[in-house]
């Protein structure tokens, strides 16, 4: 009995702590379809004005393509990176091996500020001020240490004999990299590419300092609005992105197996 | 013409760090034939295998397959096939395209392949479960399997590492004798490592039995079970009872063994002994019989105690206590005449039936 209560309370912590998470995202999304001009909540009456606003504000849909190709640029070319490194790190012993290791996973203890900063004065020097370029090299620095960790977790996870096995039967080592390493490490590559894209296209501390009056991510857009208003519209922008992302892993999820990415990657 | 054996080690080493792994170790293996390198854990047998296979680049020697030396080719060039404890199957692949994967990195034309894996899966009895995925075999499919990918391509030399290792008891036995019928079938010359003096007996032409990186004989089942040449192959296949002692009296074919406490024993042997000699006596269990006081008597008798007694089905196993130590004996359960612990018996072998080894 003793330990039945204890699951339960332990279900009714997780509950709360779910709701406590969650609350802001589902207030959010009902003041959006208030009808009044403030910001507050909860929302009066009932309305889609917002959101009728948003089609007036052409720049929001702007940005959020910017932040969109951002994030597709930023996944394909972190994990591409992420990848060819994991391996290396992973299959070969060499001079610096460990030093590249904490290279690469060294974004997550610093301060993206502070990495951000440094970046800037670095690429205006190499000649590379606000651009899309320098966005992605940001971007790419930020989340390369998670596709670096998801990929290394899916190569311990590898039995070494399947791949002996096939270069027994015959295969060539760049054979048994196409023909079965790779399809054997999917899981964490698709893990790690995915959160590249969500934490690309969610970040604003490096953008800030390569945005332009031309090139600007959604986050910095949504950022920037709130400094000299603070009306709902900001509301029915992030229901959108929420209703974006939520459309999107349920395709992934549907298609590829998002969780079963992420599981098959925690638990080998 | 001279014909090349199908495997041939010369004075193979392995090194790792300070320890010796494998120590200049020589063997030969004829084709067709099924050789078993058998062993305790540590005692080199994987690393002599995963060094024919190429896993593992040999400090000395060479490796000579078909005449060959392979030493100094990748895994991928040796037309090998190999068969893991782990299955190591593709799990992304079908049973069909793992059985197919030997053929297409080889180019083979398509219609070629679909005829040679439908061949090699109807050898392995799996014909009607190519469209399977392997997730959804059992042990003993899945390793079946592996075997038809590591023959499908025709290697030269199979290479098993302890494949039936992670079947349960009964089926590992079923796989024996279809593992034999399909080498046989195939005609491909295999190394087989296990630590299960069993199996190896089970399926082997001959037996490598190794300890510590060193081989400590060859020969056939029988050989290496009733002529073991030293005190570890006579105590790691099977069960055995070992009496140490001094060659008492000696002829060509006779030896006369005394033990400290002056017991003495008589046996057959094929190797010159001098009076003084330390040796070690060996009898096994399956040789020593309770005896009634007017059967005509073995050559050796002694009297003892029975300590205890277990049933195992086809056998009994008996303990007796006799001339200051335990002996191990298992008799038939045809031939079993009752005997309850603290029963004073008398026991005893025949001369033919027990070996003297060296010290």
């Amino acid at each position: 009995m003793r330990v039945r209560w204890g699951s339960f309370w332990l279900a009714m912590a997780a509950f709360a702590a779910m709701g406590f998470l969650i609350a802001p995202l589902v207030m959010v999304v009902a003041i959006s379809f208030t009808s009044s001009q403030l910001l507050r909540f909860p929302p009066e009456g009932f309305s889609l004005r917002w959101y009728y606003a948003l089609i007036d504000n052409p720049q929001f849909i702007e940005a959020a393509w910017t932040s969109f190709q951002l994030a597709v640029a930023c996944s394909i070319v972190a994990t591409l990176i992420g990848t060819t490194a994991a391996i290396a790190i992973y299959r070969y012993r060499f001079f610096g091996r460990n030093a590249i290791y904490l290279l690469l996973l060294s974004p997550l203890m610093l301060p993206q500020l502070i990495l951000a900063i440094a970046l800037l004065i670095y690429l205006s020097r190499a000649g590379l001020p606000g651009s899309f370029l320098s966005l992605l090299i940001g971007h790419v620095l930020v989340t390369l240490p998670f596709v670096v960790r998801l990929v290394l977790v899916g190569l311990e996870r590898i039995d070494p004999n399947i791949e002996r096995a096939a270069a027994v039967a015959g295969a060539t080592r760049f054979e048994v990299f196409f023909r079965v390493t790779i399809w054997l490490i999917f899981p964490g590559m698709f893990a790690g590419a995915a959160f590249a894209f969500i934490m690309s296209f969610d970040n604003i501390v490096v953008s800030l300092f390569f945005t332009t009056s031309r090139m600007v991510t959604l986050p910095v857009e949504i950022y920037e609005y709130l400094e000299y208003a603070d009306d709902p519209l900001i509301t029915a922008v992030s229901s959108v992105v929420i209703l974006l992302i939520v459309a999107m892993l349920l395709v992934i999820e549907k298609t590829v197996g998002f969780t079963k990415s992420f599981t098959a990657v925690e638990h080998g | 013409m001279t014909t090349h054996p199908a495997i041939e080690l010369a004075g193979l080493t392995k090194r790792f760090g300070d320890v010796v792994a494998v120590d200049s170790i020589g063997l030969e293996v004829g084709v067709g034939e099924l050789v078993s390198l058998l062993g305790p854990s540590g005692c080199g047998k994987t690393t002599t295998l995963n060094m024919v296979a190429g896993f593992l680049d040999p400090d000395a020697g060479d490796i000579r397959l078909h005449g060959q030396s392979v030493a100094d080719r990748p895994p991928h060039k040796r037309n090998s096939g190999m068969v893991f404890q782990s299955y190591a199957l593709f799990p992304h692949m079908s049973v069909f395209e793992n059985v197919a994967f030997g053929l297409r990195v080889r180019r083979l034309p398509k219609a070629e392949i679909e005829r040679s894996v439908h061949e090699a899966l109807a050898m392995v009895r799996l014909d009607g479960l190519h469209d399977r995925s392997t997730q959804q075999l059992s042990g003993g499919q899945r390793q079946r399997v592996s075997l038809a990918r590591a023959l499908v391509y025709q290697p030269d030399v199979l290479l098993l590492d302890e494949p039936f290792s992670n079947l349960d008891a009964k089926l590992r036995v079923a796989m024996r004798a279809e593992l034999v019928e399909i080498q046989r079938r195939a005609q491909v010359t295999a190394l087989f490592v296990t630590h299960d003096q069993e199996e190896a007996m089970h399926i082997s032409d001959r037996i490598v039995v190794m300890n510590a990186g060193r081989i400590e004989q060859i020969g056939s089942p029988t050989d290496v079970y009733r002529r073991p040449e030293s005190v570890f192959v006579a105590d790691f296949l099977g069960e055995a009872n070992l009496v140490e002692g001094r060659i008492a009296a000696a002829t060509a074919e006779t030896a006369t063994v005394e033990t400290a406490d002056g017991l003495q024993f008589r046996a057959e042997t094929t190797k010159p002994w001098s009076n003084g000699d330390a040796c070690w006596l060996m009898v096994r269990p399956e040789h020593l019989v309770v005896c009634a006081d007017t059967d005509p008597a073995p050559a050796n008798r002694m009297h003892g105690t029975v300590k205890s007694h277990a049933f195992l089905g086809s056998a009994h196993i008996v303990q007796v206590e006799a001339a200051g130590r335990d002996w191990s004996l298992k008799l038939s359960d045809s031939e079993w005449t009752p005997v309850a612990p603290g029963d004073d018996v008398a026991i005893g072998w025949n001369a033919p039936d027990c070996v003297v080894l060296n010290a």
